[in-house]
C-alpha cells in the first residue's frame, strides 16, 4: 500500500487525532468522540436530513431517502415474518486514485462502526457487514469488531473498479461474482440474503456517527449553509484531507503543495477535467462544482503535473477504464475499446474530437451500471480542457511531450497478457478479427489491428479460441512488461 | 492464459452429473431382460456400423478442414463455422472410431495388441491409421499451445499425417472384415469424392493469387467493422 499522509484544512472531524494516533483504538476512539449515541428512527432521519447528509461513494444519493426507504420495506413486511434489514459498509473504492476509505477504516474503524451501529440500531437490527479491499483495513476493521464484541461480519472484496458499485459489493457479500447486477435494483429492496439491505459508503457513516453525536447544529458549524460539514478529499492519489464544504479547490492544492498544472480531474475517473482557469475558480461543494462543470463524485482530486502529454494520460486511464469493464454488457464491452481507439487516432493526428464523441455516446445510459457513463465523462471533459493540447496533436501528430503515467493506477502484477502478431505467419485471414471484436479491427486488406491493451480477465476465453482458430498460427499471447514504457505521443 | 476460474470451468457442473446418472441409468437397465436386449442390439449395431459412420465423419473432417481456408466464395463467419464443424465431426468420428475397436475387442473378433500394434492384413492398416489419427487428435488439441511456441510450423507436419491416415483408412474399410456391401462402397466413393474436390479447392486457393480490395478509404471502413461484430450470444451459436 501506498504511504498516504493526512491533512486538514480548518478543524478535523473525521480525522480527529489522526495527528497523534497511527490508529484510534476503541479507548482512545471513546475519549475522542464521546459515547455512542442511540437516536431513535425518526430522529435520525431529523438529523440527516437537517444536515441534508449524502452518500459519499460518488453518486452523492440523500442519505435520508435511503434509511427511511429501508425502513419501510422492513415495516411492510413485519406483518407476515419479520424481515430485519441489514447494514452495509461500502469500503470498496475501486477507484486507484482514492484512498480516503481505506485510512478511515484503516486508522479510525470504531467511527464508521459508530455510524453503522446508530444506523442498525434505528432500523432496529443487529446485523452489520462490512466489505472492504485492502489488507490493512480488513485487519483494522477486524480488531475493532472483536474489541467491541459485535456482531458483524467482514467480506474481503477484489481491487476491481466495478466491484465498488452497491449491486455488486450485496452480490459479493450473498457469495456470488461481484460484478453489478443486470437489472438495476435497490438494494433497499432486494439485499443480502433478499432483506432490505442499506448500503452506503464507509465515510458516509463516519458522518453518521459524527452527526448524531455532535447534533444537526453543531454539525452545521462548519460547511456551508446548503452543505453542512465537512468531506474527505484525495488529492494526487496520496494525500487525505479533510476539508469543510465551500473551501475553496485552490486553497486544497496549496494546502498539499500541488499546482493545477495542465488540468485538475475531480470526482476520479468517472469524474470530469477543470482546465487551470475553471480550477482556480471552484469551490468544493455540489453546488460550487456544478457551477464550473465539475463533480465532487467521492472526493478525488488528481492535478495533472505539467510536462506529460496530457491527451496521453487520457487514453492510458480510458484503456484501463475499458478494460475494467465487466464484460456484460455489449455497448461498455465493444464501446470502450472503440474510445480508446478513437483517443489513438486523435493523438497521432489522423482522427478528431468528433471519432472521440461518437464513440463515447455509444455506451451513454446503457449498461448495467454507470461506467460507460462515467468513462463518457471522464473523456468528453478532457477533450474540452485540454483543446489547446489537442490541436498541437491535430496539426503534428505529437503535442513533443512523453507519456510519464502520472495519474494513479494499480501496479502492474507483470501478468499482464497482450495480443501479439507474427507479421510474417498472418495472412490476413481475418478470424481473429470476427472472434476479438474488441480487441482486433481488421484494416483494409484484411490484416488485424491490434489495440494497444491489456487483455481483462473476462476476454481470456475469447482470445484463447482466437489463438486456437488463427489458421496461420500467427496470433499469440505475450505477457511481461511492455519494451517502451514512456511513448513519445 | 492457461489459467481457468472458477466461472469458466472446462466442462460446466452440470455435465458431470449428467455423465453419470447416464452411466448409472445405463447399467441399470442393462440388468432388466428388455434393457439387457436393446444393449445387445446396441453392440451388434456398433459392430456392424461403427466403423463405416467412424469413417464417414472422419471424411467430413477432411473436407471441412480443406475447406476452412477458402476465402473465395465462404465469409469469415463461414469459416470459423466450417472450423467448428472441422473440430466436431473430427470428435465425432474419433469417438466411433473407438467404440469401433472396443466393440470388435470385447467381442472377441480382434486382440488388444491389435488396435495399436500394425500386424499384416487388412486389420493392421486400421491400425497405423489409428495411430497416425492419435497423433492428428492430440497435436489438434493442443494447437493453441503450437502458436506460442518457437516453431509453430511444427503443429503443420504433425496435422498433415491426416492426409496419410485416411487413404490407409478407406482401404481398412474396404478390405477389412466381410465383403463391404454396395451402399458402403458407394458412400466410401462418395467420401473419396469430396475429399478430391476439396483438396482441388484448397489447391486453387493456395495457388490462385489471393484479390485484395482496393480503393476503399483510408480510414477503416465503418460498414465492414461493424458486419464483422457479432453479439456473444451470436459467436456462440455460430461454434455449435
Amino acid at each position: 500500500m501506498r504511504t498516504v499522509t493526512v491533512t486538514g484544512v480548518g478543524g478535523p472531524r473525521l480525522t480527529l487525532g489522526f495527528d497523534r494516533f497511527d490508529r484510534l483504538d476503541l479507548d482512545r476512539h471513546r475519549a475522542m468522540h464521546g459515547g455512542l449515541p442511540a437516536p431513535s428512527l425518526g430522529e435520525l432521519v431529523r438529523m440527516v436530513e437537517a444536515a441534508d447528509l449524502r452518500g459519499r461513494g460518488g453518486a452523492g444519493f440523500p442519505f435520508a431517502r435511503k434509511l427511511s426507504a429501508v425502513a419501510r420495506r422492513s415495516a411492510r413486511s413485519a406483518d407476515g415474518r419479520a424481515e430485519r434489514p441489514v447494514v452495509v459498509v461500502n469500503g470498496a473504492e475501486g477507484e486507484p486514485g482514492s484512498a480516503k476509505d481505506k485510512v478511515l477504516l484503516a486508522r479510525a474503524p470504531h467511527l464508521v462502526l459508530d455510524g453503522a451501529s446508530v444506523a442498525a440500531s434505528a432500523l432496529g437490527t443487529d446485523e452489520i457487514v462490512l466489505a472492504v479491499e485492502s489488507g490493512a483495513a480488513a485487519r483494522s476493521v477486524r480488531a475493532a469488531v472483536a474489541e467491541r464484541r459485535m456482531p458483524a461480519r467482514v467480506v474481503r472484496l477484489p481491487e476491481r473498479f466495478v466491484a465498488g458499485q452497491s449491486g455488486a459489493v450485496v452480490r459479493a457479500i450473498n457469495g456470488r461474482t461481484p460484478v453489478p447486477p443486470g437489472r438495476r435494483e435497490r438494494a433497499a429492496g432486494i439485499g443480502v440474503d433478499g432483506r432490505p439491505t442499506l448500503v452506503s459508503n464507509a465515510e458516509t457513516y463516519a458522518q453518521l456517527a459524527v452527526l448524531a453525536s455532535l447534533g444537526p447544529d453543531l454539525y452545521a458549524t462548519a460547511g456551508t449553509p446548503d452543505e453542512p460539514g465537512t468531506t474527505l478529499l484525495t488529492v494526487g492519489g496520496t494525500t487525505v484531507v479533510e476539508v469543510p464544504f465551500g473551501t475553496r479547490l485552490a486553497e486544497v492544492l496549496d494546502h498539499c503543495e500541488a499546482a493545477a498544472g495542465q488540468g485538475v480531474l475531480v470526482g476520479g475517473y468517472h469524474g470530469r477535467w477543470l482546465d487551470p482557469a475553471a480550477a482556480s475558480r471552484a469551490v468544493l461543494s455540489r453546488a460550487g462544482m456544478e457551477a464550473v462543470g465539475g463533480t465532487l463524485g467521492a472526493g478525488i482530486v488528481l492535478p495533472l503535473t505539467p510536462g506529460t502529454c496530457a491527451l496521453g494520460e487520457v487514453r492510458r486511464i480510458a484503456a484501463y477504464l475499458a478494460g475494467q469493464s465487466a464484460g456484460q454488457c455489449g455497448p461498455c464491452r465493444l464501446g470502450l475499446p472503440d474510445v480508446v481507439r478513437a483517443l489513438d487516432d486523435l493523438a497521432d493526428g489522423s482522427g478528431g474530437p468528433d471519432a472521440v464523441r461518437r464513440a463515447a455516446g455509444v455506451g451513454r445510459g446503457r449498461g448495467a451500471c454507470f461506467h460507460p457513463d462515467g468513462t463518457a465523462r471522464f473523456v468528453l471533459s478532457a477533450l474540452e480542457a485540454f483543446a489547446d493540447e489537442i490541436g498541437a496533436h491535430r496539426r503534428g501528430g505529437s503535442c513533443g511531450m512523453p507519456v510519464y503515467g502520472v495519474l494513479p493506477l494499480p501496479v502492474p502484477s507483470g501478468e499482464e497478457a497482450r495480443l501479439a502478431v507474427d507479421w510474417t505467419r498472418c495472412d490476413g485471414h481475418g478470424l481473429c478479427g470476427h472472434l476479438l471484436p474488441e480487441l482486433v479491427r481488421l484494416d483494409r486488406y484484411g490484416y488485424p489491428v491490434l489495440l494497444d491493451f491489456d487483455i481483462p480477465p473476462w476476454m481470456e476465453h475469447d482470445v484463447q479460441r482466437a489463438v486456437g482458430m488463427c489458421p496461420a498460427l500467427a496470433l499469440r499471447v505475450t505477457t511481461g512488461v511492455r519494451e517502451t514504457a514512456v511513448r513519445r505521443s | 492464459m492457461e489459467t481457468r476460474n472458477s466461472d469458466r470451468p472446462l466442462l460446466p457442473p452440470w455435465a458431470l452429473r449428467v455423465m453419470a446418472f447416464g452411466a448409472l441409468a445405463v447399467l441399470v437397465g442393462a440388468a432388466t431382460p428388455p434393457g439387457a436386449a436393446a444393449a445387445a442390439e446396441v453392440q451388434r449395431f456398433l459392430a456392424f456400423y461403427a466403423g463405416v459412420f467412424s469413417l464417414i465423419a472422419m471424411s467430413a473432417a477432411v473436407v471441412s478442414g480443406l475447406i476452412a481456408t477458402e476465402r473465395m466464395i465462404l465469409r469469415i463467419g463461414h469459416r470459423v463455422l466450417a472450423q467448428a464443424v472441422h473440430r466436431a465431426s473430427a470428435l465425432v468420428g474419433f469417438t466411433f472410431l473407438v467404440s469401433h475397436f472396443l466393440v470388435k475387442v470385447l467381442g472377441g473378433q480382434a486382440a488388444p495388441a491389435q488396435i495399436v500394434v500394425p500386424y499384416a492384413g487388412p486389420v493392421g492398416l486400421g491400425a497405423i491409421a489409428f495411430d497416425l489419427f492419435l497423433i492428428v487428435v492430440i497435436t489438434g488439441l493442443l494447437r493453441p499451445r503450437f502458436a506460442s511456441a518457437a516453431r509453430p510450423w511444427m503443429w503443420r507436419m504433425f496435422h498433415v499425417t491426416a492426409y496419410v491416415a485416411w487413404p490407409v483408412a478407406i482401404t481398412h474399410g474396404l478390405t477389412a472384415g466381410r465383403p463391404a456391401a454396395n451402399w458402403v462402397v458407394l458412400s466410401y466413393l462418395l467420401c473419396v469424392l469430396g475429399v478430391a474436390m476439396a483438396a482441388f479447392t484448397r489447391l486453387l486457393v493456395t495457388v490462385k493469387p489471393r484479390s485484395v480490395p482496393r480503393g476503399a478509404p483510408d480510414t477503416m471502413p465503418a460498414a465492414t467493422v461493424a458486419g464483422q461484430r457479432t453479439t456473444s450470444g451470436q459467436r456462440q451459436e455460430a461454434l455449435r
